[in-house]
Protein backbone atom coordinates (compact mmCIF):
# COMPACT_ATOMS: atom_id res chain seq x y z
CA UNK A 1 0.00 0.00 0.00
CA UNK A 2 2.96 2.53 0.98
CA UNK A 3 4.64 1.38 -2.12
CA UNK A 4 1.88 2.57 -4.28
CA UNK A 5 1.32 6.04 -2.86
CA UNK A 6 4.75 6.39 -3.24
CA UNK A 7 4.76 5.42 -6.69
CA UNK A 8 1.61 7.74 -7.22
CA UNK A 9 3.25 10.68 -5.61
CA UNK A 10 6.12 10.59 -7.81
CA UNK A 11 3.86 9.89 -11.31
CA UNK A 12 2.45 12.84 -10.41
CA UNK A 13 5.71 14.69 -9.57
CA UNK A 14 7.07 13.77 -12.45
CA UNK A 15 4.33 15.28 -14.56
CA UNK A 16 3.94 18.61 -12.94
CA UNK A 17 7.96 19.06 -13.24
CA UNK A 18 7.99 18.65 -16.81
CA UNK A 19 4.90 20.58 -17.30
CA UNK A 20 6.51 23.14 -15.06
CA UNK A 21 9.87 22.71 -16.65
CA UNK A 22 8.76 23.74 -20.08
CA UNK A 23 6.68 26.19 -18.84
CA UNK A 24 9.64 28.08 -17.00
CA UNK A 25 11.73 27.62 -19.99
CA UNK A 26 9.59 28.83 -22.40
CA UNK A 27 7.22 31.54 -20.81
CA UNK A 28 8.71 32.52 -17.63
CA UNK A 29 12.57 32.61 -18.51
CA UNK A 30 11.92 33.25 -22.16
CA UNK A 31 14.88 31.02 -23.18
CA UNK A 32 13.30 28.87 -25.92
CA UNK A 33 11.49 30.87 -28.50
CA UNK A 34 7.78 30.19 -28.65
CA UNK A 35 8.44 29.28 -32.57
CA UNK A 36 10.39 26.68 -31.34
CA UNK A 37 8.36 25.37 -28.51
CA UNK A 38 5.34 27.40 -27.74
CA UNK A 39 4.56 27.59 -23.84
CA UNK A 40 1.93 24.69 -22.80
CA UNK A 41 -0.54 27.29 -22.29
CA UNK A 42 -0.68 28.08 -26.19
CA UNK A 43 -1.98 25.01 -26.97
CA UNK A 44 -4.78 24.98 -24.31
CA UNK A 45 -5.90 28.36 -26.37
CA UNK A 46 -5.12 27.26 -29.93
CA UNK A 47 -7.69 23.72 -28.55
CA UNK A 48 -10.03 26.87 -27.84
CA UNK A 49 -9.64 28.61 -31.03
CA UNK A 50 -9.65 25.90 -33.81
CA UNK A 51 -12.36 24.18 -32.00
CA UNK A 52 -15.00 26.75 -32.50
CA UNK A 53 -13.59 28.43 -35.79
CA UNK A 54 -12.54 26.64 -38.66
CA UNK A 55 -8.34 26.34 -39.50
CA UNK A 56 -7.68 25.14 -43.18
CA UNK A 57 -10.81 24.55 -44.07
CA UNK A 58 -12.25 23.05 -40.89
CA UNK A 59 -12.96 22.87 -37.60
CA UNK A 60 -10.99 20.99 -35.46
CA UNK A 61 -13.81 18.30 -35.18
CA UNK A 62 -14.41 18.63 -38.84
CA UNK A 63 -10.80 17.32 -39.29
CA UNK A 64 -10.47 14.68 -37.12
CA UNK A 65 -13.91 12.99 -38.18
CA UNK A 66 -12.08 13.09 -41.47
CA UNK A 67 -9.51 11.16 -40.29
CA UNK A 68 -11.36 8.49 -38.17
CA UNK A 69 -14.08 8.28 -41.17
CA UNK A 70 -10.72 6.91 -43.51
CA UNK A 71 -9.15 5.61 -40.77
CA UNK A 72 -11.93 3.27 -39.68
CA UNK A 73 -13.35 2.30 -43.33
CA UNK A 74 -9.72 1.19 -44.17
CA UNK A 75 -9.41 -0.85 -41.05
CA UNK A 76 -12.96 -2.42 -40.78
CA UNK A 77 -12.55 -3.44 -44.90
CA UNK A 78 -9.06 -4.76 -44.07
CA UNK A 79 -10.17 -6.91 -41.29
CA UNK A 80 -13.51 -8.20 -43.18
CA UNK A 81 -10.98 -9.36 -46.04
CA UNK A 82 -8.00 -10.27 -44.48
CA UNK A 83 -8.91 -12.85 -41.49
CA UNK A 84 -11.08 -14.92 -43.43
CA UNK A 85 -8.36 -14.96 -46.28
CA UNK A 86 -5.73 -15.63 -43.37
CA UNK A 87 -8.15 -18.50 -41.96
CA UNK A 88 -8.64 -19.99 -45.44
CA UNK A 89 -4.86 -20.04 -45.98
CA UNK A 90 -4.14 -21.53 -43.13
CA UNK A 91 -6.66 -24.53 -43.14
CA UNK A 92 -5.91 -25.01 -47.05
CA UNK A 93 -2.52 -26.29 -48.36
CA UNK A 94 -3.12 -25.24 -51.39
CA UNK A 95 -4.78 -21.67 -50.93
CA UNK A 96 -1.70 -21.22 -48.77
CA UNK A 97 0.46 -22.56 -51.61
CA UNK A 98 -0.71 -19.89 -53.63
CA UNK A 99 -1.14 -16.94 -51.59
CA UNK A 100 1.65 -17.33 -49.09
CA UNK A 101 4.66 -16.39 -51.50
CA UNK A 102 2.95 -13.54 -52.68
CA UNK A 103 2.57 -12.18 -48.78
CA UNK A 104 6.37 -12.83 -47.77
CA UNK A 105 6.85 -10.28 -50.99
CA UNK A 106 5.05 -7.77 -50.02
CA UNK A 107 5.23 -8.01 -46.03
CA UNK A 108 8.81 -6.39 -46.28
CA UNK A 109 7.54 -3.31 -48.09
CA UNK A 110 6.44 -0.80 -45.45
CA UNK A 111 2.93 -0.08 -46.58
CA UNK A 112 3.55 3.72 -45.96
CA UNK A 113 6.00 3.17 -49.30
CA UNK A 114 2.32 2.02 -51.36
CA UNK A 115 1.54 5.76 -50.65
CA UNK A 116 3.08 7.61 -54.09
CA UNK A 117 2.05 4.54 -56.24
CA UNK A 118 -1.38 4.50 -54.69
CA UNK A 119 -1.76 8.26 -55.43
CA UNK A 120 -1.24 7.65 -59.02
CA UNK A 121 -3.41 4.94 -59.55
CA UNK A 122 -6.18 6.20 -57.22
CA UNK A 123 -5.96 10.09 -57.67
CA UNK A 124 -5.53 12.18 -54.00
CA UNK A 125 -9.42 11.47 -52.81
CA UNK A 126 -10.37 9.23 -50.22
CA UNK A 127 -9.80 6.49 -52.36
CA UNK A 128 -5.94 6.51 -52.70
CA UNK A 129 -6.20 6.47 -48.61
CA UNK A 130 -8.17 3.80 -47.78
CA UNK A 131 -6.08 1.58 -50.41
CA UNK A 132 -2.99 2.25 -48.24
CA UNK A 133 -4.34 2.02 -44.70
CA UNK A 134 -6.08 -1.02 -45.83
CA UNK A 135 -2.92 -2.44 -47.11
CA UNK A 136 -1.59 -1.83 -43.76
CA UNK A 137 -4.26 -3.18 -41.54
CA UNK A 138 -4.99 -6.26 -43.91
CA UNK A 139 -1.44 -7.73 -44.17
CA UNK A 140 -1.05 -8.18 -40.24
CA UNK A 141 -4.97 -9.46 -40.14
CA UNK A 142 -3.73 -12.39 -42.76
CA UNK A 143 -0.95 -13.14 -41.00
CA UNK A 144 -1.72 -13.38 -37.26
CA UNK A 145 -4.87 -15.27 -38.66
CA UNK A 146 -2.76 -17.87 -40.55
CA UNK A 147 -0.47 -18.40 -38.37
CA UNK A 148 -2.40 -18.86 -35.32
CA UNK A 149 -4.77 -21.48 -37.74
CA UNK A 150 -1.54 -23.50 -38.66
CA UNK A 151 0.00 -23.64 -35.30
CA UNK A 152 -3.64 -25.10 -33.78
CA UNK A 153 -2.48 -27.49 -31.01
CA UNK A 154 -2.39 -31.02 -32.12
CA UNK A 155 -3.37 -31.97 -28.99
CA UNK A 156 -6.52 -30.08 -29.34
CA UNK A 157 -7.27 -31.76 -32.58
CA UNK A 158 -6.90 -35.04 -31.40
CA UNK A 159 -9.09 -34.95 -28.40
CA UNK A 160 -11.73 -33.45 -30.85
CA UNK A 161 -11.12 -36.47 -33.75
CA UNK A 162 -11.29 -38.77 -30.33
CA UNK A 163 -14.40 -37.37 -29.22
CA UNK A 164 -15.86 -38.06 -32.12
CA UNK A 165 -15.97 -34.92 -34.36
CA UNK A 166 -16.24 -35.95 -38.08
CA UNK A 167 -16.25 -33.48 -40.27
CA UNK A 168 -13.01 -31.20 -41.42
CA UNK A 169 -15.78 -28.33 -40.82
CA UNK A 170 -16.54 -28.53 -37.37
CA UNK A 171 -13.24 -29.08 -36.82
CA UNK A 172 -12.70 -25.74 -38.29
CA UNK A 173 -15.10 -24.07 -36.76
CA UNK A 174 -15.79 -25.30 -33.61
CA UNK A 175 -11.49 -25.91 -32.25
CA UNK A 176 -9.12 -24.24 -34.81
CA UNK A 177 -11.00 -20.98 -34.86
CA UNK A 178 -12.10 -20.91 -31.23
CA UNK A 179 -8.52 -21.92 -30.12
CA UNK A 180 -6.84 -19.35 -32.69
CA UNK A 181 -8.92 -16.23 -31.39
CA UNK A 182 -6.64 -14.55 -29.28
CA UNK A 183 -3.55 -14.60 -31.64
CA UNK A 184 -5.85 -13.38 -34.40
CA UNK A 185 -7.32 -10.39 -32.54
CA UNK A 186 -3.53 -9.55 -31.40
CA UNK A 187 -3.21 -9.33 -35.62
CA UNK A 188 -6.38 -6.79 -35.43
CA UNK A 189 -5.18 -4.70 -33.16
CA UNK A 190 -1.24 -4.23 -34.53
CA UNK A 191 -3.43 -3.55 -37.68
CA UNK A 192 -5.17 -0.95 -36.11
CA UNK A 193 -2.06 0.71 -34.71
CA UNK A 194 -0.58 0.39 -38.33
CA UNK A 195 -3.45 1.98 -39.85
CA UNK A 196 -3.13 4.88 -37.55
CA UNK A 197 0.39 5.68 -38.48
CA UNK A 198 -0.11 5.18 -41.99
CA UNK A 199 -3.54 7.51 -42.05
CA UNK A 200 -0.93 10.21 -40.62
CA UNK A 201 1.60 10.02 -43.20
CA UNK A 202 -1.01 9.68 -46.05
CA UNK A 203 -2.33 12.84 -44.74
CA UNK A 204 0.92 14.76 -44.41
CA UNK A 205 1.65 13.78 -48.16
CA UNK A 206 -1.11 14.49 -49.92
CA UNK A 207 -4.78 15.52 -48.54
CA UNK A 208 -6.89 18.76 -48.23
CA UNK A 209 -8.34 17.24 -44.64
CA UNK A 210 -7.75 15.96 -41.40
CA UNK A 211 -5.65 15.85 -38.85
CA UNK A 212 -2.12 15.01 -40.41
CA UNK A 213 -3.22 18.10 -43.40
CA UNK A 214 -4.10 20.22 -40.49
CA UNK A 215 -0.30 19.34 -39.09
CA UNK A 216 1.21 20.18 -42.10
CA UNK A 217 -0.76 23.25 -42.71
CA UNK A 218 -0.01 24.51 -39.26
CA UNK A 219 4.13 23.69 -40.36
CA UNK A 220 4.16 26.17 -43.05
CA UNK A 221 2.41 28.65 -40.96
CA UNK A 222 4.85 28.29 -38.63
CA UNK A 223 2.55 27.17 -35.70
CA UNK A 224 4.33 24.50 -33.62
CA UNK A 225 1.55 24.85 -31.17
CA UNK A 226 -1.19 23.59 -33.51
CA UNK A 227 1.20 21.13 -34.38
CA UNK A 228 1.51 19.59 -30.99
CA UNK A 229 -2.31 20.07 -30.49
CA UNK A 230 -2.58 17.49 -33.63
CA UNK A 231 0.03 15.05 -31.99
CA UNK A 232 -1.87 15.03 -28.66
CA UNK A 233 -5.39 14.36 -30.01
CA UNK A 234 -3.86 11.58 -32.32
CA UNK A 235 -1.94 10.55 -29.80
CA UNK A 236 -5.49 10.45 -27.86
CA UNK A 237 -7.60 8.88 -30.30
CA UNK A 238 -4.83 6.11 -31.13
CA UNK A 239 -4.66 5.04 -27.34
CA UNK A 240 -8.75 5.18 -27.18
CA UNK A 241 -8.95 2.91 -30.38
CA UNK A 242 -6.00 0.29 -28.65
CA UNK A 243 -7.99 0.60 -25.56
CA UNK A 244 -11.25 0.00 -27.16
CA UNK A 245 -9.73 -3.14 -28.80
CA UNK A 246 -8.67 -4.31 -25.59
CA UNK A 247 -12.06 -4.36 -24.30
CA UNK A 248 -13.62 -6.09 -27.00
CA UNK A 249 -11.01 -8.73 -26.79
CA UNK A 250 -11.57 -9.17 -23.29
CA UNK A 251 -15.75 -9.79 -24.02
CA UNK A 252 -14.47 -12.29 -27.06
CA UNK A 253 -12.21 -14.54 -25.23
CA UNK A 254 -12.70 -14.09 -21.46
CA UNK A 255 -10.43 -17.13 -20.92
CA UNK A 256 -6.96 -15.43 -21.96
CA UNK A 257 -5.14 -14.18 -19.05
CA UNK A 258 -4.59 -10.37 -20.26
CA UNK A 259 -0.80 -8.73 -19.96
CA UNK A 260 -0.61 -5.81 -18.28
CA UNK A 261 1.81 -4.07 -20.65
CA UNK B 1 23.55 -30.70 -32.65
CA UNK B 2 24.80 -33.64 -34.43
CA UNK B 3 25.95 -33.77 -38.37
CA UNK B 4 22.82 -35.56 -39.53
CA UNK B 5 20.44 -33.39 -38.46
CA UNK B 6 22.81 -30.40 -39.64
CA UNK B 7 22.64 -31.88 -43.56
CA UNK B 8 19.01 -32.14 -42.57
CA UNK B 9 18.57 -28.90 -41.94
CA UNK B 10 20.28 -27.42 -44.70
CA UNK B 11 18.29 -29.69 -47.25
CA UNK B 12 15.05 -28.47 -45.89
CA UNK B 13 16.65 -24.58 -46.29
CA UNK B 14 17.32 -25.31 -49.96
CA UNK B 15 13.91 -26.82 -50.84
CA UNK B 16 12.81 -23.46 -49.01
CA UNK B 17 14.52 -21.14 -51.23
CA UNK B 18 13.53 -23.68 -54.28
CA UNK B 19 9.68 -23.01 -53.61
CA UNK B 20 9.85 -19.28 -52.70
CA UNK B 21 12.08 -18.52 -55.91
CA UNK B 22 9.94 -20.71 -58.36
CA UNK B 23 6.78 -18.42 -56.79
CA UNK B 24 9.02 -15.56 -57.12
CA UNK B 25 9.41 -16.29 -60.63
CA UNK B 26 5.62 -17.31 -61.46
CA UNK B 27 4.65 -13.47 -59.58
CA UNK B 28 6.83 -11.58 -62.24
CA UNK B 29 5.53 -13.96 -64.95
CA UNK B 30 2.23 -12.82 -64.47
CA UNK B 31 2.92 -9.47 -63.94
CA UNK B 32 4.65 -9.08 -67.23
CA UNK B 33 1.99 -11.01 -68.98
CA UNK B 34 -1.04 -8.57 -67.71
CA UNK B 35 1.21 -5.51 -68.41
CA UNK B 36 3.62 -5.91 -71.33
CA UNK B 37 1.81 -9.13 -72.82
CA UNK B 38 -1.45 -8.36 -73.03
CA UNK B 39 -1.29 -4.64 -71.61
CA UNK B 40 -3.87 -4.93 -69.06
CA UNK B 41 -2.39 -2.00 -67.17
CA UNK B 42 -1.24 0.54 -68.90
CA UNK B 43 2.77 1.49 -68.44
CA UNK B 44 1.88 4.59 -66.60
CA UNK B 45 -0.40 2.78 -63.74
CA UNK B 46 1.66 -0.43 -63.81
CA UNK B 47 4.66 -0.36 -65.58
CA UNK B 48 6.40 -3.93 -66.42
CA UNK B 49 9.11 -5.57 -64.31
CA UNK B 50 11.38 -5.86 -67.49
CA UNK B 51 10.99 -1.57 -66.82
CA UNK B 52 11.47 -1.70 -63.30
CA UNK B 53 14.54 -4.04 -63.91
CA UNK B 54 15.73 -1.90 -66.47
CA UNK B 55 15.18 1.58 -64.16
CA UNK B 56 16.92 -0.18 -61.81
CA UNK B 57 20.09 -1.34 -64.16
CA UNK B 58 20.16 2.44 -65.52
CA UNK B 59 19.89 4.34 -61.99
CA UNK B 60 23.37 2.33 -61.10
CA UNK B 61 25.52 4.84 -63.71
CA UNK B 62 22.63 7.65 -64.29
CA UNK B 63 22.21 9.59 -61.07
CA UNK B 64 18.50 11.04 -59.95
CA UNK B 65 19.11 14.18 -58.39
CA UNK B 66 22.47 14.47 -56.99
CA UNK B 67 22.89 10.96 -55.99
CA UNK B 68 23.60 7.88 -58.13
CA UNK B 69 21.58 4.59 -57.04
CA UNK B 70 23.96 3.31 -54.35
CA UNK B 71 24.78 6.93 -53.23
CA UNK B 72 20.41 7.26 -52.30
CA UNK B 73 20.74 3.67 -50.35
CA UNK B 74 23.81 4.63 -48.56
CA UNK B 75 22.34 7.58 -47.39
CA UNK B 76 19.07 6.12 -46.31
CA UNK B 77 21.31 3.37 -44.67
CA UNK B 78 23.32 5.76 -43.01
CA UNK B 79 20.12 7.45 -41.78
CA UNK B 80 18.42 4.33 -40.31
CA UNK B 81 21.91 3.04 -39.03
CA UNK B 82 22.44 6.69 -37.13
CA UNK B 83 18.63 6.91 -36.34
CA UNK B 84 18.08 3.14 -34.80
CA UNK B 85 21.81 3.53 -32.99
CA UNK B 86 20.69 6.40 -31.15
CA UNK B 87 17.67 5.47 -29.91
CA UNK B 88 19.24 1.83 -28.91
CA UNK B 89 22.14 3.57 -26.90
CA UNK B 90 19.40 5.97 -24.54
CA UNK B 91 16.75 3.29 -24.68
CA UNK B 92 18.24 -0.02 -23.43
CA UNK B 93 20.05 1.74 -20.35
CA UNK B 94 16.97 3.62 -19.64
CA UNK B 95 14.88 0.75 -19.90
CA UNK B 96 17.41 -1.46 -17.67
CA UNK B 97 17.30 1.28 -14.93
CA UNK B 98 13.74 1.57 -15.01
CA UNK B 99 13.26 -2.07 -14.87
CA UNK B 100 15.85 -2.17 -11.68
CA UNK B 101 14.94 1.07 -9.62
CA UNK B 102 11.46 1.08 -8.76
CA UNK B 103 11.43 5.24 -8.27
CA UNK B 104 13.25 5.77 -11.34
CA UNK B 105 10.17 3.67 -13.15
CA UNK B 106 7.76 5.85 -11.25
CA UNK B 107 9.23 9.06 -12.28
CA UNK B 108 9.88 8.21 -16.20
CA UNK B 109 6.87 5.81 -16.72
CA UNK B 110 4.08 8.61 -16.86
CA UNK B 111 6.66 10.97 -19.22
CA UNK B 112 6.57 7.84 -21.32
CA UNK B 113 2.96 7.09 -21.84
CA UNK B 114 1.83 9.80 -22.35
CA UNK B 115 4.41 10.14 -25.41
CA UNK B 116 4.19 6.31 -26.62
CA UNK B 117 0.53 6.99 -27.64
CA UNK B 118 1.99 9.51 -30.52
CA UNK B 119 2.79 7.59 -33.67
CA UNK B 120 6.51 8.57 -34.66
CA UNK B 121 5.16 9.69 -37.69
CA UNK B 122 3.13 12.45 -36.16
CA UNK B 123 6.67 14.05 -35.03
CA UNK B 124 7.48 14.81 -38.43
CA UNK B 125 5.68 18.15 -38.77
CA UNK B 126 7.44 19.64 -35.39
CA UNK B 127 11.42 17.71 -36.76
CA UNK B 128 11.36 19.42 -40.02
CA UNK B 129 10.71 22.40 -37.77
CA UNK B 130 13.42 22.24 -35.45
CA UNK B 131 15.67 20.24 -37.59
CA UNK B 132 15.23 21.45 -41.05
CA UNK B 133 14.85 18.93 -43.78
CA UNK B 134 18.81 17.81 -43.39
CA UNK B 135 20.24 14.47 -41.62
CA UNK B 136 18.74 15.68 -38.15
CA UNK B 137 15.38 15.86 -38.41
CA UNK B 138 15.00 12.18 -40.35
CA UNK B 139 17.51 10.83 -37.69
CA UNK B 140 15.49 11.98 -35.02
CA UNK B 141 11.95 10.63 -36.33
CA UNK B 142 13.71 7.25 -36.58
CA UNK B 143 15.00 7.50 -33.73
CA UNK B 144 12.12 8.20 -31.46
CA UNK B 145 10.11 5.28 -33.21
CA UNK B 146 12.80 2.81 -32.66
CA UNK B 147 12.77 4.31 -28.96
CA UNK B 148 10.05 3.18 -27.50
CA UNK B 149 9.94 -0.78 -28.95
CA UNK B 150 13.45 -1.42 -27.03
CA UNK B 151 13.23 0.99 -24.23
CA UNK B 152 9.63 -1.02 -23.28
CA UNK B 153 11.07 -4.65 -24.32
CA UNK B 154 14.36 -3.97 -22.26
CA UNK B 155 11.89 -2.63 -19.14
CA UNK B 156 9.70 -5.90 -19.18
CA UNK B 157 12.93 -8.29 -19.56
CA UNK B 158 14.28 -6.75 -16.45
CA UNK B 159 11.57 -5.75 -14.51
CA UNK B 160 9.76 -9.60 -15.11
CA UNK B 161 13.11 -11.49 -14.56
CA UNK B 162 12.39 -14.90 -12.94
CA UNK B 163 11.97 -14.15 -9.19
CA UNK B 164 13.22 -17.90 -8.81
CA UNK B 165 16.57 -16.96 -10.38
CA UNK B 166 17.02 -14.29 -8.11
CA UNK B 167 15.98 -16.05 -4.79
CA UNK B 168 18.67 -18.42 -5.98
CA UNK B 169 21.39 -15.93 -6.56
CA UNK B 170 21.07 -13.98 -3.20
CA UNK B 171 20.93 -17.36 -1.45
CA UNK B 172 24.27 -18.51 -3.27
CA UNK B 173 25.38 -15.03 -1.49
CA UNK B 174 25.06 -12.54 -4.48
CA UNK B 175 25.23 -8.90 -4.27
CA UNK B 176 22.36 -6.35 -5.66
CA UNK B 177 25.34 -5.06 -8.22
CA UNK B 178 25.86 -9.19 -8.94
CA UNK B 179 22.45 -9.74 -9.34
CA UNK B 180 21.71 -7.20 -11.89
CA UNK B 181 24.90 -8.04 -13.81
CA UNK B 182 25.24 -11.56 -13.66
CA UNK B 183 21.69 -12.71 -13.70
CA UNK B 184 18.92 -9.79 -14.55
CA UNK B 185 20.97 -8.83 -17.17
CA UNK B 186 21.62 -12.06 -19.02
CA UNK B 187 18.25 -13.58 -18.52
CA UNK B 188 16.68 -10.13 -20.07
CA UNK B 189 18.73 -10.55 -23.15
CA UNK B 190 16.44 -12.39 -25.38
CA UNK B 191 13.40 -9.56 -24.76
CA UNK B 192 16.41 -7.04 -25.82
CA UNK B 193 17.28 -8.63 -28.68
CA UNK B 194 13.75 -9.05 -29.83
CA UNK B 195 12.71 -5.12 -29.00
CA UNK B 196 16.19 -3.91 -30.76
CA UNK B 197 14.22 -6.56 -34.01
CA UNK B 198 11.11 -4.75 -33.51
CA UNK B 199 12.81 -0.86 -33.62
CA UNK B 200 14.76 -1.38 -36.49
CA UNK B 201 11.44 -2.94 -38.43
CA UNK B 202 9.81 0.14 -36.91
CA UNK B 203 13.08 2.76 -38.23
CA UNK B 204 12.52 1.89 -41.31
CA UNK B 205 9.06 2.68 -41.62
CA UNK B 206 9.74 6.15 -40.10
CA UNK B 207 12.84 6.33 -42.73
CA UNK B 208 10.45 5.97 -45.31
CA UNK B 209 8.12 8.25 -44.09
CA UNK B 210 10.70 10.86 -43.47
CA UNK B 211 11.92 10.90 -46.82
CA UNK B 212 8.57 10.80 -48.18
CA UNK B 213 7.40 13.89 -46.92
CA UNK B 214 10.75 15.91 -47.06
CA UNK B 215 14.22 15.02 -48.57
CA UNK B 216 15.99 15.33 -51.80
CA UNK B 217 18.06 12.08 -51.34
CA UNK B 218 17.65 8.35 -50.01
CA UNK B 219 15.09 5.71 -51.37
CA UNK B 220 11.70 7.14 -49.83
CA UNK B 221 12.39 10.34 -52.01
CA UNK B 222 13.30 8.04 -55.16
CA UNK B 223 9.44 6.53 -53.76
CA UNK B 224 8.03 9.90 -54.10
CA UNK B 225 10.02 11.02 -56.99
CA UNK B 226 8.65 8.43 -59.20
CA UNK B 227 5.00 9.43 -58.22
CA UNK B 228 5.37 13.46 -58.82
CA UNK B 229 7.26 12.75 -62.04
CA UNK B 230 4.47 10.03 -62.97
CA UNK B 231 7.05 7.29 -63.50
CA UNK B 232 5.64 4.36 -61.10
CA UNK B 233 8.97 2.11 -62.34
CA UNK B 234 11.38 4.43 -60.37
CA UNK B 235 8.79 3.91 -57.06
CA UNK B 236 8.61 0.24 -57.66
CA UNK B 237 12.45 -0.56 -58.35
CA UNK B 238 12.46 2.00 -54.86
CA UNK B 239 9.81 -0.05 -52.87
CA UNK B 240 11.60 -2.96 -54.14
CA UNK B 241 14.87 -1.77 -52.58
CA UNK B 242 13.67 -0.93 -49.34
CA UNK B 243 11.97 -4.52 -48.79
CA UNK B 244 15.42 -5.77 -49.90
CA UNK B 245 16.65 -3.62 -47.03
CA UNK B 246 13.93 -4.86 -44.43
CA UNK B 247 15.25 -8.42 -45.54
CA UNK B 248 19.21 -7.94 -44.76
CA UNK B 249 18.78 -6.30 -41.73
CA UNK B 250 16.09 -8.63 -40.14
CA UNK B 251 18.32 -11.74 -41.34
CA UNK B 252 21.49 -10.09 -39.81
CA UNK B 253 19.64 -9.21 -36.29
CA UNK B 254 18.31 -12.73 -36.39
CA UNK B 255 22.56 -13.79 -37.06
CA UNK B 256 23.38 -11.71 -34.33
CA UNK B 257 20.35 -13.22 -31.53
CA UNK B 258 21.46 -16.85 -32.14
CA UNK B 259 25.30 -16.06 -31.56
CA UNK B 260 24.00 -14.10 -28.71
CA UNK B 261 21.38 -16.35 -27.50
CA UNK B 262 23.32 -19.43 -27.66
CA UNK B 263 21.32 -21.54 -24.85
CA UNK B 264 18.29 -20.50 -26.15
CA UNK B 265 16.99 -23.52 -28.72
CA UNK B 266 14.99 -23.00 -31.45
Amino acid sequence: MKQSSRRLFLSILSILVVILGWYALTSWAGIVPPAFLPPPQYIVTDFFRVVTSPYVGNTLVGHTLMSLQIVLGGFFSAVLIGIPLGILMGWFKRIEAVVDPLFQLLRPIPPLAWIPISLLWFGIGLKSKIFVIWLAAFVPCVINSYTAIRLTDPLLVKAALGLGVKKQRDLLWEVAIPSSLPVILGGVRIGLGAAWMTLVAAELLASDAGLGYMMQMARRALEPSVIILCMLIIGILGALMARGLKVLERRICPWVKQEEH
Amino acid sequence: MSRRSETFLNFIYQEEIFLSLSSILGFVLFWHILTDLLGIFPSLILPSPEKVFFTLYEKITVPVGEERLFGHVGISVVRILVGVGLALALAVPLGILMGWYEDLDSLASPLIEVLRPIPPIAWIPLAILWFGIGLGSKVFIIAIGAFFPALINTYIGVKFVDALLIKAAKTLGAKDKDILWEVVLPASVPLIVAGIRISIGVGMMCLVAAELVAASSGLGYLIMLGGDDLKPELSLMGMILIGILGLIADRVILAVERKVIYWKKE
